[in-house]
Protein backbone atom coordinates (compact mmCIF):
# COMPACT_ATOMS: atom_id res chain seq x y z
CA UNK A 1 0.00 0.00 0.00
CA UNK A 2 2.96 2.32 1.11
CA UNK A 3 4.97 1.16 -2.12
CA UNK A 4 1.40 2.36 -4.31
CA UNK A 5 1.46 5.95 -2.50
CA UNK A 6 4.66 6.18 -3.56
CA UNK A 7 4.76 5.52 -7.00
CA UNK A 8 5.58 7.91 -9.90
CA UNK A 9 2.52 8.76 -11.89
CA UNK A 10 5.23 10.09 -14.66
CA UNK A 11 6.68 7.98 -17.16
CA UNK A 12 9.92 8.42 -19.07
CA UNK A 13 9.63 8.85 -22.66
CA UNK A 14 12.43 8.53 -25.03
CA UNK A 15 11.96 10.01 -28.68
CA UNK A 16 15.24 8.32 -30.57
CA UNK A 17 15.70 4.83 -31.39
CA UNK A 18 19.03 2.98 -32.95
CA UNK A 19 19.15 4.16 -36.56
CA UNK A 20 20.20 1.98 -38.91
CA UNK A 21 21.26 3.58 -42.87
CA UNK A 22 18.10 4.97 -43.48
CA UNK A 23 14.50 5.99 -41.47
CA UNK A 24 12.62 3.31 -44.00
CA UNK A 25 14.48 0.71 -43.24
CA UNK A 26 13.00 -1.78 -40.12
CA UNK A 27 13.06 -1.65 -37.37
CA UNK A 28 13.07 2.31 -36.96
CA UNK A 29 10.21 2.86 -39.35
CA UNK A 30 7.67 0.74 -36.98
CA UNK A 31 9.16 3.05 -34.44
CA UNK A 32 7.87 6.25 -35.56
CA UNK A 33 5.24 7.76 -33.99
CA UNK A 34 2.62 11.42 -34.75
CA UNK A 35 0.99 12.07 -37.96
CA UNK A 36 3.37 14.31 -39.53
CA UNK A 37 6.31 11.58 -39.11
CA UNK A 38 4.40 8.82 -40.41
CA UNK A 39 2.78 10.92 -43.13
CA UNK A 40 6.92 12.20 -44.39
CA UNK A 41 8.15 8.56 -43.98
CA UNK A 42 5.19 7.14 -46.27
CA UNK A 43 6.04 10.19 -49.03
CA UNK A 44 9.59 9.34 -48.80
CA UNK A 45 8.38 5.95 -49.69
CA UNK A 46 5.30 6.16 -52.11
CA UNK A 47 5.62 10.27 -53.19
CA UNK A 48 2.49 12.43 -52.74
CA UNK A 49 -0.46 10.35 -52.17
CA UNK A 50 -4.16 11.13 -50.97
CA UNK A 51 -4.59 10.76 -47.49
CA UNK A 52 -7.74 9.11 -47.83
CA UNK A 53 -5.72 6.50 -49.73
CA UNK A 54 -3.32 5.72 -47.15
CA UNK A 55 -5.00 2.25 -46.00
CA UNK A 56 -4.06 1.21 -49.45
CA UNK A 57 -0.83 2.19 -49.85
CA UNK A 58 0.77 1.46 -46.80
CA UNK A 59 -1.06 -1.39 -45.31
CA UNK A 60 1.82 -4.00 -44.55
CA UNK A 61 4.69 -1.77 -44.58
CA UNK A 62 3.63 0.10 -41.63
CA UNK A 63 1.84 -0.79 -39.00
CA UNK A 64 -1.97 -0.39 -37.57
CA UNK A 65 -1.15 1.35 -35.22
CA UNK A 66 0.54 3.91 -37.45
CA UNK A 67 -2.02 3.61 -39.92
CA UNK A 68 -4.43 4.65 -36.70
CA UNK A 69 -2.56 7.35 -35.86
CA UNK A 70 -2.48 8.68 -39.72
CA UNK A 71 -5.90 8.66 -39.07
CA UNK A 72 -6.30 11.04 -36.20
CA UNK A 73 -6.59 14.75 -36.74
CA UNK A 74 -7.97 14.03 -40.37
CA UNK A 75 -11.47 16.00 -40.96
CA UNK A 76 -14.84 14.00 -41.11
CA UNK A 77 -16.50 14.94 -44.46
CA UNK A 78 -19.99 15.34 -43.34
CA UNK A 79 -19.21 17.43 -40.03
CA UNK A 80 -15.84 18.82 -40.89
CA UNK A 81 -15.01 17.96 -37.38
CA UNK A 82 -11.94 15.27 -36.27
CA UNK A 83 -13.80 12.58 -35.15
CA UNK A 84 -10.68 10.62 -34.37
CA UNK A 85 -7.85 10.38 -31.28
CA UNK A 86 -7.01 9.47 -28.60
CA UNK A 87 -9.21 8.51 -25.72
CA UNK A 88 -9.09 8.66 -21.66
CA UNK A 89 -8.07 5.00 -21.99
CA UNK A 90 -5.25 5.49 -24.44
CA UNK A 91 -7.39 4.33 -27.05
CA UNK A 92 -7.62 5.71 -30.39
CA UNK A 93 -11.42 5.87 -31.43
CA UNK A 94 -14.58 7.48 -32.97
CA UNK A 95 -16.08 9.56 -30.68
CA UNK A 96 -18.04 12.08 -32.87
CA UNK A 97 -21.73 12.69 -31.33
CA UNK A 98 -23.22 12.92 -34.69
CA UNK A 99 -24.51 9.52 -36.03
CA UNK A 100 -23.25 10.63 -39.85
CA UNK A 101 -20.25 10.83 -39.05
CA UNK A 102 -18.03 8.48 -40.63
CA UNK A 103 -14.55 7.08 -39.03
CA UNK A 104 -11.69 9.23 -40.60
CA UNK A 105 -13.88 10.06 -43.62
CA UNK A 106 -13.87 7.56 -46.22
CA UNK A 107 -11.01 5.19 -44.38
CA UNK A 108 -13.05 2.53 -43.31
CA UNK A 109 -10.99 0.12 -41.42
CA UNK A 110 -13.03 -2.23 -39.31
CA UNK A 111 -11.92 -1.49 -35.37
CA UNK A 112 -13.24 1.10 -33.43
CA UNK A 113 -10.22 1.34 -31.20
CA UNK A 114 -6.65 0.56 -31.13
CA UNK A 115 -4.82 0.44 -27.45
CA UNK A 116 -1.95 3.26 -27.19
CA UNK A 117 1.46 1.85 -26.23
CA UNK B 1 63.83 3.69 -9.64
CA UNK B 2 61.10 1.86 -11.11
CA UNK B 3 58.59 -1.01 -9.03
CA UNK B 4 57.83 2.36 -6.48
CA UNK B 5 54.08 3.15 -6.17
CA UNK B 6 52.30 5.11 -3.78
CA UNK B 7 48.84 5.02 -2.43
CA UNK B 8 47.23 8.52 -0.44
CA UNK B 9 44.37 8.74 2.05
CA UNK B 10 44.13 12.04 1.24
CA UNK B 11 41.55 13.07 4.31
CA UNK B 12 39.37 15.52 5.48
CA UNK B 13 41.11 15.68 8.91
CA UNK B 14 44.20 14.13 8.01
CA UNK B 15 46.17 12.64 5.34
CA UNK B 16 48.39 9.50 4.77
CA UNK B 17 51.13 8.60 2.64
CA UNK B 18 51.71 5.04 1.58
CA UNK B 19 54.73 4.48 -0.08
CA UNK B 20 55.94 0.46 -2.01
CA UNK B 21 59.03 -0.22 -3.19
CA UNK B 22 60.02 -3.81 -3.66
CA UNK B 23 57.36 -5.30 -1.31
CA UNK B 24 58.54 -2.93 1.63
CA UNK B 25 56.06 -0.25 3.07
CA UNK B 26 56.82 3.09 4.08
CA UNK B 27 54.51 5.22 5.78
CA UNK B 28 54.87 8.93 5.64
CA UNK B 29 52.75 10.91 8.21
CA UNK B 30 54.42 12.92 11.37
CA UNK B 31 57.16 12.44 13.25
CA UNK B 32 55.21 9.71 15.39
CA UNK B 33 54.36 7.82 12.92
CA UNK B 34 50.58 9.09 12.41
CA UNK B 35 48.58 10.45 9.31
CA UNK B 36 49.66 14.04 8.62
CA UNK B 37 46.95 16.93 9.55
CA UNK B 38 45.50 18.20 6.26
CA UNK B 39 46.05 21.64 7.69
CA UNK B 40 47.83 24.28 5.86
CA UNK B 41 48.67 28.01 7.44
CA UNK B 42 49.71 30.31 5.19
CA UNK B 43 51.39 33.04 6.38
CA UNK B 44 49.24 36.57 4.89
CA UNK B 45 52.24 38.75 4.92
CA UNK B 46 54.97 36.33 3.53
CA UNK B 47 52.97 33.77 1.79
CA UNK B 48 54.98 31.13 3.43
CA UNK B 49 53.10 27.76 4.17
CA UNK B 50 53.28 25.47 7.15
CA UNK B 51 51.08 22.01 6.94
CA UNK B 52 50.65 19.31 8.69
CA UNK B 53 51.05 19.22 12.58
CA UNK B 54 53.29 21.90 12.49
CA UNK B 55 50.23 24.37 11.52
CA UNK B 56 47.50 22.03 13.04
CA UNK B 57 49.53 22.16 16.64
CA UNK B 58 49.74 26.00 16.51
CA UNK B 59 46.57 26.93 15.17
CA UNK B 60 45.67 29.01 18.42
CA UNK B 61 49.11 30.95 18.12
CA UNK B 62 48.92 31.54 14.35
CA UNK B 63 44.98 32.34 13.86
CA UNK B 64 45.47 36.09 13.93
CA UNK B 65 49.21 36.01 11.23
CA UNK B 66 47.85 33.03 9.06
CA UNK B 67 45.31 32.19 7.21
CA UNK B 68 44.58 28.43 8.49
CA UNK B 69 42.74 26.53 6.24
CA UNK B 70 41.51 22.89 7.75
CA UNK B 71 39.64 20.39 5.73
CA UNK B 72 40.29 21.43 2.50
CA UNK B 73 39.34 18.46 0.56
CA UNK B 74 35.90 19.13 1.17
CA UNK B 75 36.07 22.82 -0.57
CA UNK B 76 37.48 21.39 -3.72
CA UNK B 77 34.80 20.63 -5.55
CA UNK B 78 33.40 23.82 -5.34
CA UNK B 79 36.31 25.78 -6.31
CA UNK B 80 36.27 27.80 -2.95
CA UNK B 81 39.55 30.25 -2.77
CA UNK B 82 41.26 32.29 0.46
CA UNK B 83 43.36 35.62 0.12
CA UNK B 84 46.59 35.80 1.63
CA UNK B 85 49.49 37.72 1.21
CA UNK B 86 48.30 39.58 -1.73
CA UNK B 87 47.37 36.12 -3.71
CA UNK B 88 44.53 34.53 -4.10
CA UNK B 89 44.88 30.68 -3.04
CA UNK B 90 42.83 28.35 -4.13
CA UNK B 91 41.21 25.01 -2.80
CA UNK B 92 43.29 23.23 -5.29
CA UNK B 93 46.71 25.01 -3.95
CA UNK B 94 45.90 24.78 -0.57
CA UNK B 95 45.49 20.50 -1.50
CA UNK B 96 48.96 21.04 -3.23
CA UNK B 97 50.80 22.46 -0.53
CA UNK B 98 49.71 18.60 1.71
CA UNK B 99 50.89 17.04 -1.73
CA UNK B 100 54.62 18.94 -1.77
CA UNK B 101 55.03 18.30 2.14
CA UNK B 102 53.74 14.81 1.94
CA UNK B 103 56.41 14.03 -1.20
CA UNK B 104 59.24 16.26 0.64
CA UNK B 105 58.41 13.63 4.07
CA UNK B 106 58.22 10.70 1.77
CA UNK B 107 61.85 11.73 -0.02
CA UNK B 108 63.08 12.21 3.25
CA UNK B 109 61.78 9.17 4.65
CA UNK B 110 62.40 6.74 1.54
CA UNK B 111 65.32 8.35 0.01
CA UNK B 112 64.61 9.74 -3.59
CA UNK B 113 61.52 8.82 -5.87
CA UNK B 114 60.42 9.07 -9.46
CA UNK B 115 59.90 12.64 -10.63
CA UNK B 116 56.64 11.38 -11.79
CA UNK B 117 55.25 8.37 -8.94
CA UNK B 118 52.71 6.37 -9.98
CA UNK B 119 49.54 6.77 -7.38
CA UNK B 120 46.34 5.46 -6.19
CA UNK B 121 44.40 8.50 -4.27
CA UNK B 122 41.34 7.56 -2.07
CA UNK B 123 38.04 9.65 -2.27
CA UNK B 124 34.41 9.58 -0.59
CA UNK B 125 32.06 7.27 -2.67
CA UNK B 126 30.42 9.33 -4.92
CA UNK B 127 33.06 12.52 -4.78
CA UNK B 128 32.53 14.94 -7.79
CA UNK B 129 33.92 14.71 -11.06
CA UNK B 130 35.33 18.84 -10.26
CA UNK B 131 37.08 17.40 -7.30
CA UNK B 132 39.02 14.72 -8.73
CA UNK B 133 39.90 16.79 -11.59
CA UNK B 134 40.86 19.47 -8.39
CA UNK B 135 43.18 16.54 -7.14
CA UNK B 136 44.74 15.02 -9.55
CA UNK B 137 45.90 18.61 -10.79
CA UNK B 138 47.20 19.62 -7.75
CA UNK B 139 48.34 16.04 -6.73
CA UNK B 140 50.51 15.88 -10.38
CA UNK B 141 51.93 19.31 -9.92
CA UNK B 142 53.51 17.50 -6.64
CA UNK B 143 54.99 14.82 -8.74
CA UNK B 144 52.57 12.13 -8.24
CA UNK B 145 50.63 10.68 -11.23
CA UNK B 146 47.29 9.60 -10.54
CA UNK B 147 46.62 6.33 -11.88
CA UNK B 148 43.06 6.00 -10.17
CA UNK B 149 40.63 6.92 -7.47
CA UNK B 150 39.22 4.84 -5.35
CA UNK B 151 36.39 4.49 -2.61
CA UNK B 152 38.02 5.12 0.97
CA UNK B 153 35.95 2.46 2.37
CA UNK B 154 36.37 -0.04 -0.24
CA UNK B 155 40.56 0.46 -0.64
CA UNK B 156 40.19 0.03 2.96
CA UNK B 157 39.78 -4.05 2.51
CA UNK B 158 42.49 -4.45 0.31
CA UNK B 159 44.75 -4.64 3.45
CA UNK B 160 42.60 -6.96 5.38
CA UNK B 161 41.56 -9.41 2.40
CA UNK B 162 44.32 -12.00 3.61
CA UNK B 163 42.70 -12.17 7.05
CA UNK B 164 39.13 -11.87 5.89
CA UNK B 165 39.26 -13.55 2.50
CA UNK B 166 36.74 -16.39 4.06
CA UNK B 167 34.31 -13.95 4.37
CA UNK B 168 31.73 -13.52 1.32
CA UNK B 169 30.39 -10.75 2.43
CA UNK B 170 32.32 -7.82 4.18
CA UNK B 171 31.24 -4.57 5.04
CA UNK B 172 33.82 -1.64 5.46
CA UNK B 173 32.52 1.64 7.20
CA UNK B 174 34.90 4.36 7.07
CA UNK B 175 33.80 7.34 9.30
CA UNK B 176 36.31 9.97 8.99
CA UNK B 177 36.43 13.70 9.30
CA UNK B 178 33.88 14.48 6.17
CA UNK B 179 31.88 11.74 5.23
CA UNK B 180 30.88 8.43 6.35
CA UNK B 181 31.41 6.04 3.52
CA UNK B 182 30.19 2.18 3.12
CA UNK B 183 31.05 -0.74 0.89
CA UNK B 184 29.45 -3.92 1.11
CA UNK B 185 32.26 -6.18 -1.00
CA UNK B 186 31.94 -9.48 -2.49
CA UNK B 187 35.16 -11.24 -2.43
CA UNK B 188 36.11 -14.14 -4.77
CA UNK B 189 39.29 -15.50 -5.18
CA UNK B 190 41.24 -12.73 -6.17
CA UNK B 191 38.38 -10.56 -7.32
CA UNK B 192 36.79 -7.46 -4.75
CA UNK B 193 33.41 -6.71 -6.16
CA UNK B 194 31.44 -3.80 -4.90
CA UNK B 195 27.80 -4.33 -4.08
CA UNK B 196 27.12 -1.49 -3.16
CA UNK B 197 28.69 1.79 -1.82
CA UNK B 198 26.79 4.66 0.28
CA UNK B 199 27.77 7.86 1.74
CA UNK B 200 26.70 10.18 4.09
CA UNK B 201 27.77 13.77 3.99
CA UNK B 202 28.49 14.16 7.73
CA UNK B 203 31.66 13.24 9.66
CA UNK B 204 33.70 14.16 12.29
CA UNK B 205 33.76 18.47 11.15
CA UNK B 206 29.90 18.18 11.91
CA UNK B 207 30.01 16.81 15.27
CA UNK B 208 32.78 19.18 16.42
CA UNK B 209 30.18 22.08 14.76
CA UNK B 210 27.48 20.58 17.13
CA UNK B 211 29.97 20.85 20.11
CA UNK B 212 31.26 23.55 19.01
CA UNK B 213 27.41 25.53 18.87
CA UNK B 214 26.48 23.60 22.02
CA UNK B 215 29.46 25.64 23.65
CA UNK B 216 28.49 29.35 22.34
CA UNK B 217 24.93 28.74 23.46
CA UNK B 218 26.50 27.90 27.26
CA UNK B 219 28.33 31.02 26.53
CA UNK B 220 24.93 33.08 25.28
CA UNK B 221 26.98 33.61 22.42
CA UNK B 222 25.74 33.65 18.85
CA UNK B 223 27.39 31.09 16.90
CA UNK B 224 26.81 32.69 13.60
CA UNK B 225 27.85 35.87 14.57
CA UNK B 226 31.50 34.83 15.50
CA UNK B 227 34.28 35.94 12.87
CA UNK B 228 35.31 33.13 10.61
CA UNK B 229 38.40 32.82 12.64
CA UNK B 230 36.94 32.49 15.79
CA UNK B 231 34.71 29.95 14.89
CA UNK B 232 37.56 27.97 13.21
CA UNK B 233 39.07 28.62 17.05
CA UNK B 234 36.25 27.23 18.77
CA UNK B 235 35.77 24.23 16.18
CA UNK B 236 39.64 23.07 16.69
CA UNK B 237 38.60 23.58 20.79
CA UNK B 238 35.57 21.53 20.05
CA UNK B 239 37.61 18.83 18.05
CA UNK B 240 39.89 18.30 20.68
CA UNK B 241 37.80 17.83 23.60
CA UNK B 242 36.23 15.07 21.34
CA UNK B 243 38.97 13.04 21.12
CA UNK B 244 39.66 13.74 24.95
CA UNK B 245 36.79 12.36 25.56
CA UNK B 246 37.52 8.58 23.69
CA UNK B 247 39.99 8.24 26.81
CA UNK B 248 38.28 10.13 29.44
CA UNK B 249 34.78 10.43 31.27
CA UNK B 250 35.16 14.30 30.65
CA UNK B 251 36.73 16.70 29.53
CA UNK B 252 37.70 20.35 29.89
CA UNK B 253 36.77 23.03 27.17
CA UNK B 254 38.56 26.06 27.76
CA UNK B 255 38.99 28.78 25.30
CA UNK B 256 39.61 33.09 25.12
CA UNK B 257 37.17 34.97 22.42
CA UNK B 258 38.90 38.52 22.47
CA UNK B 259 38.26 39.58 26.03
CA UNK B 260 35.84 36.59 26.80
CA UNK B 261 37.32 33.73 28.61
CA UNK B 262 35.26 30.61 28.65
CA UNK B 263 35.79 26.85 30.71
CA UNK B 264 32.92 23.98 30.39
CA UNK B 265 33.39 20.53 31.42
CA UNK B 266 31.80 18.25 28.64
CA UNK B 267 30.97 14.43 29.40
CA UNK B 268 31.08 11.63 27.38
CA UNK B 269 27.28 11.62 28.58
CA UNK B 270 26.59 14.88 26.93
CA UNK B 271 28.63 14.39 23.52
CA UNK B 272 26.34 11.23 23.38
CA UNK B 273 23.02 12.72 23.64
CA UNK B 274 24.62 15.68 21.42
CA UNK B 275 25.73 13.30 18.76
CA UNK B 276 22.74 10.63 19.12
CA UNK B 277 20.68 11.68 15.73
CA UNK B 278 24.11 11.62 13.95
CA UNK B 279 24.89 8.22 15.17
CA UNK B 280 21.40 7.34 14.41
CA UNK B 281 21.94 8.51 10.76
CA UNK B 282 25.24 6.04 10.52
CA UNK B 283 23.61 3.29 11.42
CA UNK B 284 20.90 3.80 9.17
CA UNK B 285 23.33 4.35 5.94
CA UNK B 286 24.71 1.05 6.67
CA UNK B 287 21.61 -0.69 6.70
CA UNK B 288 20.70 0.91 3.27
CA UNK B 289 23.88 -0.26 2.01
CA UNK B 290 23.45 -3.78 3.06
CA UNK B 291 19.93 -3.28 1.21
CA UNK B 292 20.81 -2.22 -1.73
CA UNK B 293 23.57 -4.78 -2.09
CA UNK B 294 20.14 -6.90 -2.04
CA UNK B 295 21.59 -9.30 1.04
CA UNK B 296 20.36 -9.42 4.37
CA UNK B 297 22.62 -8.42 7.43
CA UNK B 298 23.26 -11.93 8.20
CA UNK B 299 25.17 -13.07 5.31
CA UNK B 300 27.75 -10.52 5.88
CA UNK B 301 30.54 -12.10 7.49
CA UNK B 302 32.13 -9.00 9.05
CA UNK B 303 31.77 -5.92 9.41
CA UNK B 304 34.77 -3.24 9.90
CA UNK B 305 34.39 -0.17 11.18
CA UNK B 306 37.44 2.70 10.74
CA UNK B 307 38.13 6.15 10.55
CA UNK B 308 38.45 9.05 13.19
CA UNK B 309 35.07 9.08 14.01
CA UNK B 310 34.53 5.61 14.48
CA UNK B 311 35.88 5.64 18.06
CA UNK B 312 33.07 7.99 19.49
CA UNK B 313 32.04 5.74 22.62
CA UNK B 314 28.32 6.40 21.93
CA UNK B 315 28.58 4.83 18.13
CA UNK B 316 30.95 1.75 19.00
CA UNK B 317 27.88 1.19 22.13
CA UNK B 318 25.06 1.85 19.33
CA UNK B 319 26.98 -0.58 17.16
CA UNK B 320 27.14 -2.64 19.17
CA UNK B 321 23.58 -3.38 20.47
CA UNK B 322 22.27 -3.22 17.41
CA UNK B 323 20.80 -6.94 16.06
CA UNK B 324 22.04 -5.95 12.33
CA UNK B 325 25.90 -6.26 13.56
CA UNK B 326 24.91 -9.51 15.34
CA UNK B 327 28.17 -9.49 16.52
CA UNK B 328 30.28 -9.63 13.34
CA UNK B 329 31.35 -6.29 14.10
CA UNK B 330 35.05 -5.47 14.51
CA UNK B 331 36.97 -2.11 15.48
CA UNK B 332 40.90 -2.38 14.38
CA UNK B 333 43.23 -0.97 17.06
CA UNK B 334 45.39 0.61 14.24
CA UNK B 335 43.28 1.43 11.17
CA UNK B 336 44.98 4.90 10.65
CA UNK B 337 46.99 3.38 7.60
CA UNK B 338 44.50 0.78 5.95
CA UNK B 339 42.84 3.28 3.31
CA UNK B 340 46.53 4.47 2.09
CA UNK B 341 47.87 0.95 2.53
CA UNK B 342 44.77 -0.73 0.00
CA UNK B 343 45.42 2.32 -2.36
CA UNK B 344 49.32 1.37 -2.61
CA UNK B 345 48.59 -2.19 -3.09
CA UNK B 346 45.79 -1.21 -5.73
CA UNK B 347 49.45 1.41 -7.06
CA UNK B 348 51.49 -1.52 -7.18
CA UNK B 349 49.16 -4.33 -8.03
CA UNK B 350 46.75 -2.63 -11.04
CA UNK B 351 43.52 -4.28 -11.32
CA UNK B 352 41.45 -3.94 -13.88
CA UNK B 353 38.21 -1.93 -13.03
CA UNK B 354 35.13 -3.18 -14.63
CA UNK B 355 31.25 -2.36 -14.09
CA UNK B 356 29.33 -3.77 -11.77
CA UNK B 357 26.16 -1.91 -13.16
CA UNK B 358 25.06 -1.31 -16.20
CA UNK B 359 24.91 2.28 -17.89
CA UNK B 360 22.61 2.94 -21.11
CA UNK B 361 20.07 4.89 -22.82
CA UNK B 362 16.33 4.28 -22.95
CA UNK B 363 15.12 3.91 -26.43
CA UNK B 364 11.46 4.87 -27.79
CA UNK B 365 9.99 1.57 -27.84
CA UNK B 366 10.67 1.15 -23.73
CA UNK B 367 14.07 -1.08 -24.49
CA UNK B 368 16.79 0.00 -22.82
CA UNK B 369 20.43 0.17 -25.08
CA UNK B 370 23.18 -1.22 -23.04
CA UNK B 371 26.55 1.07 -23.43
CA UNK B 372 28.27 -0.57 -20.79
CA UNK B 373 27.18 -3.90 -19.04
CA UNK B 374 28.19 -5.53 -15.73
CA UNK B 375 31.81 -6.72 -16.56
CA UNK B 376 33.04 -4.63 -19.02
CA UNK B 377 35.58 -2.94 -18.41
CA UNK B 378 35.13 1.08 -18.22
CA UNK B 379 38.41 2.44 -18.54
CA UNK B 380 39.31 4.38 -22.37
CA UNK B 381 35.65 3.40 -23.43
CA UNK B 382 34.80 5.47 -26.18
CA UNK B 383 31.38 4.16 -28.32
CA UNK B 384 29.11 6.50 -30.74
CA UNK B 385 26.03 5.48 -31.10
CA UNK B 386 23.82 6.75 -34.11
CA UNK B 387 20.06 7.32 -33.22
CA UNK B 388 17.29 9.37 -35.63
CA UNK B 389 14.05 10.94 -33.91
CA UNK B 390 11.12 8.84 -34.59
CA UNK B 391 8.49 12.08 -34.03
CA UNK B 392 8.25 15.68 -35.38
CA UNK B 393 9.60 17.63 -32.59
CA UNK B 394 12.21 20.29 -31.62
CA UNK B 395 14.26 18.18 -29.60
CA UNK B 396 15.46 14.66 -29.32
CA UNK B 397 14.79 13.31 -25.21
CA UNK B 398 17.12 11.00 -25.15
CA UNK B 399 17.17 9.57 -21.00
CA UNK B 400 20.55 7.89 -20.12
CA UNK B 401 20.89 6.14 -16.56
CA UNK B 402 21.95 3.06 -14.67
CA UNK B 403 20.39 -0.90 -14.69
CA UNK B 404 22.03 -3.27 -12.06
CA UNK B 405 23.59 -6.38 -12.22
CA UNK B 406 21.46 -9.10 -12.37
CA UNK B 407 22.74 -12.15 -9.52
CA UNK B 408 21.45 -15.06 -11.53
CA UNK B 409 22.96 -14.22 -14.71
CA UNK B 410 19.67 -13.28 -16.46
CA UNK B 411 19.75 -10.97 -18.58
CA UNK B 412 17.87 -7.56 -17.35
CA UNK B 413 17.80 -5.75 -21.18
CA UNK B 414 14.82 -4.98 -22.15
CA UNK B 415 13.00 -4.56 -18.89
CA UNK B 416 12.98 -0.44 -18.46
CA UNK B 417 11.54 -1.31 -15.44
CA UNK B 418 15.07 -2.02 -13.97
CA UNK B 419 16.28 1.13 -15.67
CA UNK B 420 17.06 4.26 -13.04
CA UNK B 421 17.27 7.11 -15.23
CA UNK B 422 20.01 9.81 -14.16
CA UNK B 423 19.72 12.31 -16.64
CA UNK B 424 17.80 12.90 -19.94
CA UNK B 425 19.61 14.21 -22.59
CA UNK B 426 18.13 17.34 -24.54
CA UNK B 427 19.48 17.43 -28.06
CA UNK B 428 17.89 20.18 -30.66
CA UNK B 429 17.02 18.88 -33.88
CA UNK B 430 15.18 19.78 -37.21
CA UNK B 431 12.26 17.84 -37.21
CA UNK B 432 11.41 14.53 -38.39
CA UNK B 433 13.86 13.98 -41.71
CA UNK B 434 17.50 11.72 -42.12
CA UNK B 435 19.01 13.64 -39.36
CA UNK B 436 21.75 11.42 -37.53
CA UNK B 437 22.13 11.92 -34.23
CA UNK B 438 25.48 11.15 -32.92
CA UNK B 439 25.73 9.89 -28.95
CA UNK B 440 29.16 9.61 -27.50
CA UNK B 441 30.26 7.85 -24.34
CA UNK B 442 33.63 8.56 -23.15
CA UNK B 443 34.97 7.80 -19.78
CA UNK B 444 38.20 10.00 -18.83
CA UNK B 445 40.89 8.98 -16.42
CA UNK B 446 38.85 10.31 -13.30
CA UNK B 447 35.75 7.81 -14.16
CA UNK B 448 33.30 10.39 -15.46
CA UNK B 449 31.30 9.55 -18.44
CA UNK B 450 31.14 12.26 -20.63
CA UNK B 451 28.22 12.03 -22.74
CA UNK B 452 28.18 14.18 -25.65
CA UNK B 453 25.15 13.96 -28.02
CA UNK B 454 24.16 16.16 -31.07
CA UNK B 455 22.60 16.17 -34.86
CA UNK B 456 25.12 15.74 -37.49
CA UNK B 457 23.43 18.29 -39.60
CA UNK B 458 22.83 21.06 -37.06
CA UNK B 459 26.32 20.67 -35.52
CA UNK B 460 24.90 21.90 -32.35
CA UNK B 461 25.99 20.14 -28.89
CA UNK B 462 24.60 18.64 -25.90
CA UNK B 463 27.27 17.95 -23.15
CA UNK B 464 26.68 16.04 -19.67
CA UNK B 465 29.17 14.62 -17.93
CA UNK B 466 28.36 11.76 -15.54
CA UNK B 467 30.69 11.31 -12.59
CA UNK B 468 29.59 7.41 -12.85
CA UNK B 469 28.77 7.38 -9.22
CA UNK B 470 25.85 5.26 -9.18
CA UNK B 471 27.98 2.55 -10.73
CA UNK B 472 30.09 0.55 -8.95
CA UNK B 473 33.68 -1.69 -9.60
CA UNK B 474 34.96 -4.69 -9.28
CA UNK B 475 38.47 -4.86 -8.94
CA UNK B 476 40.67 -8.04 -9.91
CA UNK B 477 43.88 -8.37 -9.00
CA UNK B 478 45.87 -10.56 -11.19
CA UNK B 479 46.83 -13.78 -10.04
Amino acid sequence: MEEDLQRSNIRIYSNVFLLPTSILDEPFRFQVRGRVAIRALLVRKFGGFHDADIANWARGWVNDWQLKEMRTDLRCVHCRRIPEGVDFVGNISFRCWDRRCNPAGSIHSGAQSVRTR
Amino acid sequence: MSGVAAGIDFGTTRSALTIRRAGSVVHVGTGDGQPMPSVVAVNRLTGECQVGEEAANRMEQLRDTHLIVRSVKSHLAEGAHWEASNKLWTAQDIAGCIFDALRERAENQAGPLPESLPTVVTTPVGYSAAGRRALRAAASAAGFSIEAFVPESTAALFPLQGRLHAHRFVVVVDWGGGTLDVSVVEQERRSLIERATQCLSTGGDAIDAIVAEWTMNKLGRDWSALSAADQDYILCVAERAKRQLSAAPETRLAFTIGSEHGTFVLTRQQLASLVAPRVEDAIHVVRSAIHLAGISPDQIGRFVFIGGSARLRSFRQAVQTDETFAGQEEFPNEPDWFVADGAALLAETRGRYLAAEGAGMLLSDGSVHSLIQPGDEVENLDRTIRVGLIEDAATAQIPVGRFPASRDGESWIGHPERFHMVHCLTVPTMGFSDEVIGVRFRMSPDLTLHIQAGSHQRGEQSDWEWSFQPLALMYKLPD
